[in-house]
């Protein structure tokens, strides 16, 4: 596989190097990312990922593992993070009442088959790839595109590789070129958004110079990838079409750095930390194009290097790893490699053989999505209590033994690293040679390909040439043919009528003309004898060019050696990162078992006590052992201020209005056994849509920093407080939550409301009490008062954070 | 009205939410009472910065670097200022006298021909295009010297027409620019109609308690944050008027003068008084590709005597010696002089001006040729000056903010400040 993919005409082809699929082939890979249906046979998962993940986290516990979540927190998690919104009262109230045991499996499941799961994993999908840029008809397109892919339960390696390769023109792919679109397919932007959301990579300063303090980030990494992307460029169609992806045949990568000056010239195509695309075509004039650039024509070249990309990259060892901690990320609120665009040696995994188990999880799985967060989600590691077990004297006892056990570890896990590394610049420095000794051979290749394409560029001037005598030819034989039968009738005629002068006249001049056309002919014969001797000459100067090429060519070494190769020396530094991991994992526990011994013997209740708790807290949070306390994303936040309101079930409604009044081409198309799944999915997302602006306007207030650094701002507060959206939401209009419990005269039957609401459980007894109070004396301002209670809830910590 | 203490470019300030931490679980937790204390617990220098952007370019002939007599030089005349030796031109007489507060960059070159690009250039400090969406200054002078503590926001654009979006970019929405729209206060400090001050008290007693409530559950530095950030809402509303410019006395109106300009520079002074670190104010428009003259009579007639009187109140004040004063436009104008008595978009050799803390006061670093065709001596650019601004408030322009765990440079790497400018 791999040889032989973007075979041509010429005689050269592109052997493409890359890791073996375990579960497609390149060709379909290709065909799939252009189709809806999914392609390749679906291999099941492994049985039980949930058992799996929990028992690497438990191994790896120091000290206790925190509680069970209830349930109220747990359908509240479970909601946000596959439906990306808490869930309604009465769905919080069944889940409570239910006592059955798989109760849990159950919610997942439904949840999972959801129309909500498929539009959740939409927003998701399209925060991370257009950044919340996307905006306008396009940007709803995509997402509905998205969604659909994503309820059809589509590879998510298609998906990625149909947003990298699309380039607008094809309807199927179309919404994908959204992501180059919406970065005006800029090679540097799209550089670093595909380092950094494909290939979990920030190689942003890489652009200029290797990183000063981490040798794994190299300039070559960052002009690698860009090489794949520098011959594509935004077109922009006359007459206000959509704009498309353009791509040349040519164009090359160089780079200086600022810091040392080394500079590198025609860089060869590479994915970061992954393989490269070794054997590229050199076509001939007139085979580089499907399409030749023009003035307003899209170029599009026989050879794409963007979508050269596309497979690779899906096809790289890193890919499922960094889509793995994703994927984790997504539902733990943080990734096993944090931050999410931070994969590399220096910052390892906290649990290297977790990701190992989830990466290959999706690649065996076929990249499905679903499976693996239902694994995830039905580990008893997402089922754990926000609150950390006390840090008491008998954990404390068990730690000592723990701390000997580790450093002994240790040693043979620092000592295993150097031999690694030896290895790894080994293979590196063989790969290298190999890489040197055929640049050399193609710098030999180089200067005969433009006498080549001179001669090829002769050779099919001389057909034209020849094609042209032989037409002539044939004209002029035609004209001797008429000629001749004219001279031959008009003597005929003369012969009837031997005394027409004029006619006797006539038939000799006509007679002389056929006559005298005959050396015409041969003229034109002996024009094309020539120009076909000169056509032979030139396909034979052609011949000989090509042939020279050849020649050059086949010095170059092995293309199989060279892929070998590049594969030992990814593998090879594959092996020292996962050393080099392992000594990270056991200095985090120890670094975790240490600090809690010395909380002991600290005083209770200094401020110092505190800060080191607050550490051990985040310690063990990131280790799994303790469920995270987390922000919930701008768009969870939205959607939940509008379930919880009201405004998302009026929503619903509007929308499902909407589209039986006026059914959208699709759901008019579905086959009636679809027809229900589809109309469920655009009420999902008309609703959504319908909040687009209360979307936007939360992911300003509320949208993530950098690496997801949480931020609370004056703004958020003001904009909660005082904002035109929530102040609407608690009117009593307009079927709101505030109407309808302003409508009930049980005090506390509306305060078990809104904390089942708001916050997805009951009010315990102080709290319900503390509501009634504030109710009582408010009969002629009783919505102003629930409304009064609402907010506090919607404002509160608790509801701003994933618990 | 109290001021507000801020750590600019202090070494504890990256701790400031841990020292937040320990503050709160000492007090009592979630009393909003126990605020007043933490807000005087941070203690520290209180750095500023002004910068008056000049939109469509200012004509660097017509202002800070005149060339009278020459065939750039146009119709006006050069005059002294308070500074002996330094001339500026005759439509700046106000400025002129408080030129010993300020100093001069006359070495501007290598900036775009663009408006959009040069804007962002000059706001960002970074060669354009950059891939990667970078912070506005108003953003990095707001992420470096913002405490937790302080209620009011930290980048605040006063806006006429034009000015950037105030792009905080990956420093997050806490350092985005907040706008007042002809000095209007900003969103949402107003109560929505029908709720009443108690009714709000309640409704945050009610949060305050259910936060308390719920920190028992588990407390981190984010809920922390969280809680916090309603209060500071609730006190930046007690303190609303501060963005009331009417509450500056009458005569002050008078002096600044009744214009756009004039009301806008002293709702700046009214800002930098009440300690907010960022404060943009935009006059608008210099784009004087025709009758350049004519219109810089009026334009700088508008900006001249408001500035100078800016200027002059934060020295009187003692506000100067914290605050960093920068006039800047995206470009200069061409020396040469088009068939329309106008000056086309010229980013080779112009001006700007820098004054205030950590400025040498009179300085004028860098010179153009004799009809200002070119900078002879000591060139710079955006990325110079945005180092220089920050150097100037004791930021070291060439550290890093750690972002969600992540370095990133805070200003142009290959790039320094106008050191022999710096006091």
């Amino acid at each position: 596989m791999g040889s032989g993919a973007f075979d041509h005409r010429g005689s050269f082809q592109v052997r493409a190097v890359m890791m073996p699929h375990p579960c497609r082939g390149l060709v379909a890979l290709l065909l799939a990312a252009m189709a809806v249906a999914p392609a390749g046979e679906p291999v099941a998962p492994p049985a039980d990922l949930a058992t799996a993940v929990d028992a690497i986290v438990e191994r790896e516990a120091v000290g206790p593992v925190a509680a069970p979540c209830g349930d109220s927190d747990f359908i509240r998690r479970v909601h946000l993070d596959l439906v990306g919104t808490i869930p309604a009262a009465e769905q919080v109230r069944g889940f409570l009442a239910d006592t059955a045991t798989d109760k849990r499996s159950r919610l997942v499941d439904e949840l999972l088959a959801s129309p909500a799961f498929a539009r959740q994993m939409a927003l998701v999908l399209d925060a991370l790839l257009l950044e919340r840029k996307g905006a306008g008809a396009e940007a709803a397109t995509w997402r509905e595109a998205l969604a659909t892919a994503l309820a059809a339960d589509r590879p998510l390696d298609e998906l990625c590789a149909e947003v990298i390769g699309s380039d607008g023109a094809d309807a199927a792919t179309r919404p994908a070129v959204a992501f180059h679109l919406t970065r005006e397919v800029d090679p540097l932007r799209l550089t670093r958004s595909i380092g950094r959301v494909f290939l979990g990579r920030d190689l942003e300063c890489c652009q200029c110079h290797d990183h000063p303090d981490n040798a794994d980030l190299r300039q070559a990494d960052y002009h690698g990838l860009r090489a794949f992307l520098q011959r594509s460029s935004l077109f922009k169609p006359p007459k206000d079409q959509p704009a498309l992806v353009g791509e040349t045949a040519d164009g090359e990568v160089d780079y200086t750095s600022v810091f040392t000056k080394e500079s590198a010239k025609g860089v060869r195509p590479r994915v970061p930390a992954g393989l490269t695309l070794l054997d590229e075509p050199l076509p001939e004039p007139g085979d580089a194009y499907v399409t030749a650039p023009a003035k307003e024509v899209r170029a599009v070249p026989v050879h794409s290097r963007r979508k050269a990309l596309a497979r690779m990259l899906v096809e790289s060892g890193e890919f499922p790893r960094v889509l793995a901690n994703r994927l984790w990320a997504l539902v733990f609120g943080r990734g096993l490699v944090h931050p999410l665009d931070g994969h590399d040696p220096d910052n390892p995994p906290v649990h290297p053989d977790l990701l190992d188990l989830l990466a290959g999880h999706l690649r065996d799985g076929g990249f499905r999505i679903r499976p693996l967060l239902r694994g995830l989600v039905l580990s008893r590691t997402y089922g754990r209590a926000i609150e950390p077990p006390p840090l008491t004297a008998a954990v404390r006892a068990e730690l000592p033994s723990l701390v000997e056990r580790l450093v002994g570890e240790r040693a043979a896990a620092d000592a295993a690293v150097a031999p690694l590394a030896a290895q790894r610049d080994a293979a590196a420095a063989r790969w290298q040679a190999l890489l040197d000794a055929d640049t050399a051979a193609l710098a030999a290749v180089t200067p005969l390909v433009e006498p080549r394409d001179k001669a090829r560029i002769a050779a099919d001037a001389a057909a034209a040439a020849t094609r042209a005598a032989t037409d002539d030819v044939a004209k002029k034989a035609g004209q001797g043919e008429a000629l001749g039968q004219a001279a031959t009738q008009a003597a005929a005629a003369a012969a009837l009528l031997p005394d027409d002068k004029v006619l006797a006249g006539a038939t000799a001049i006509i007679t002389a003309r056929a006559a005298e056309f005959a050396p015409v002919i041969e003229a034109a014969k002996a024009t094309l004898a020539t120009r076909t001797k000169e056509e032979e000459t030139a396909r034979g100067a052609l011949t000989a060019a090509r042939e020279a090429v050849a020649v050059a060519a086949a010095k170059r070494p092995a293309m199989s050696d060279l892929a070998a190769a590049d594969r030992e020396a990814v593998t090879a530094r594959e092996a020292w990162q996962a050393a080099v991991a392992a000594v990270a994992r056991i200095d985090s526990r120890l670094r975790l078992a240490r600090d809690i011994l010395h909380h002991g013997q600290l005083p209770p209740g200094d401020p110092a006590t505190r800060l080191l708790e607050e550490s051990i807290d985040q310690q063990r949070t990131t280790l799994g052992q303790v469920a995270r306390l987390r922000p919930l994303s701008p768009e969870q936040f939205a959607l939940s201020l509008v379930t919880a309101t009201g405004g998302m079930a009026a929503a619903r409604t509007a929308a499902a209005a909407k589209i039986d009044k006026e059914p959208p081409a699709r759901l008019s198309a579905a086959p009636p056994e679809a027809a229900a799944a589809v109309r469920a999915l655009l009420v999902e997302l008309g609703a959504v849509e319908q909040k687009a602006g209360l979307l936007g306007t939360v992911a300003g207030l509320y949208g993530d920093p950098l690496a997801g650094e949480f931020q609370a701002s004056v703004n958020q507060a003001l904009w909660l407080g005082n904002g035109p959206d929530l102040t609407a939401q608690l009117q009593a209009t307009g079927g709101t939550l505030v109407e309808r419990l302003a409508a009930l005269t049980d005090d506390a039957a509306v305060a078990d409301e809104l904390f089942i609401g708001v916050l997805s459980r009951p009010p315990d007894a102080a709290e319900a009490a503390d509501v009634v109070g504030l109710l009582a004396g408010r009969a002629t301002d009783r919505a102003a008062a629930v409304a009064e209670v609402a907010w506090a809830l919607l404002a509160s910590a608790e509801f701003r954070f994933n618990h | 009205m109290a001021r507000f203490a801020r750590p600019c470019g202090s070494a504890e300030h990256g701790l400031s939410r841990r020292a937040l931490f320990g503050g709160m679980a000492a007090a009592a937790a979630g009393s909003l009472a126990a605020r007043p204390a933490l807000a005087r617990a941070v203690a520290g220098t209180n750095k500023r910065v002004l910068q008056i952007f000049l939109h469509g370019g200012v004509s660097q002939l017509e202002s800070w670097d005149p060339k009278p007599g020459t065939a750039t030089g146009g119709p006006f005349r050069a005059i002294p200022t308070s500074v002996p030796g330094i001339h500026v031109s005759e439509l700046l007489p106000c400025t002129a006298r408080q030129m010993h507060h300020l100093g001069l960059v006359r070495g501007m070159t290598g900036g775009s021909d663009d408006h959009g690009r040069g804007q962002r250039e000059m706001f960002s400090g970074r060669d354009q295009p950059v891939p990667l969406d970078v912070p506005d200054l108003g953003a990095v002078v707001a992420r470096a010297c913002l405490t937790d503590d302080f209620p009011l926001p930290g980048h605040v654009l006063i806006r006429g027409a034009g000015g950037g979006p105030g792009n905080a970019s990956y420093l997050g929405p806490r350092y985005a620019g907040v706008i007042m729209e002809d000095a209007k206060p900003p969103a949402f400090t107003d109560r929505p109609a029908g709720l009443a001050v108690e009714a709000d008290r309640r409704r945050a007693a009610l949060r305050a308690r259910l936060d308390d409530r719920f920190s028992g559950r588990r407390r981190t530095a984010d809920t922390d944050a969280y809680t916090f950030s309603h209060g500071q809402a609730l006190e930046l509303l007690d303190q609303r008027s501060v963005f009331d410019v009417d509450r500056e006395p009458e005569r002050d109106h008078d002096r600044y003068g009744r214009s756009e300009f004039g009301r806008h520079c002293l709702m700046a002074r009214r800002l930098l008084e009440h300690g907010v670190p960022f404060v943009q104010v935009n006059h608008s428009n210099y784009d004087t590709h025709f009758e350049n003259f004519d219109f810089h009579i009026e334009q700088l007639g508008e900006f001249d005597r408001p500035f100078a009187t800016l200027v002059e109140d934060l020295a009187v004040r003692g506000l100067l010696d914290d605050t960093v004063v920068c006039v800047m436009s995206e470009f200069g104008r061409t020396p040469r002089i088009n068939a329309g008595y106008g000056r086309d978009h010229w980013g080779k050799s112009w001006s700007i001006l820098l004054g205030g803390a950590g400025i040498q006061r009179g300085a004028v670093v860098g010179r153009t040729n004799a009809d200002g065709t070119e900078v002879v001596d000591r060139p710079v650019d955006h990325g110079h000056v945005f180092h220089t601004v920050l150097r100037a408030i004791g930021v070291d322009s060439s550290a890093t903010f750690a972002v969600g765990g992540r370095e990133v440079t805070i200003a142009d790497p290959a790039k320094g400040p106008i050191t022999e400018l710096l006091s």
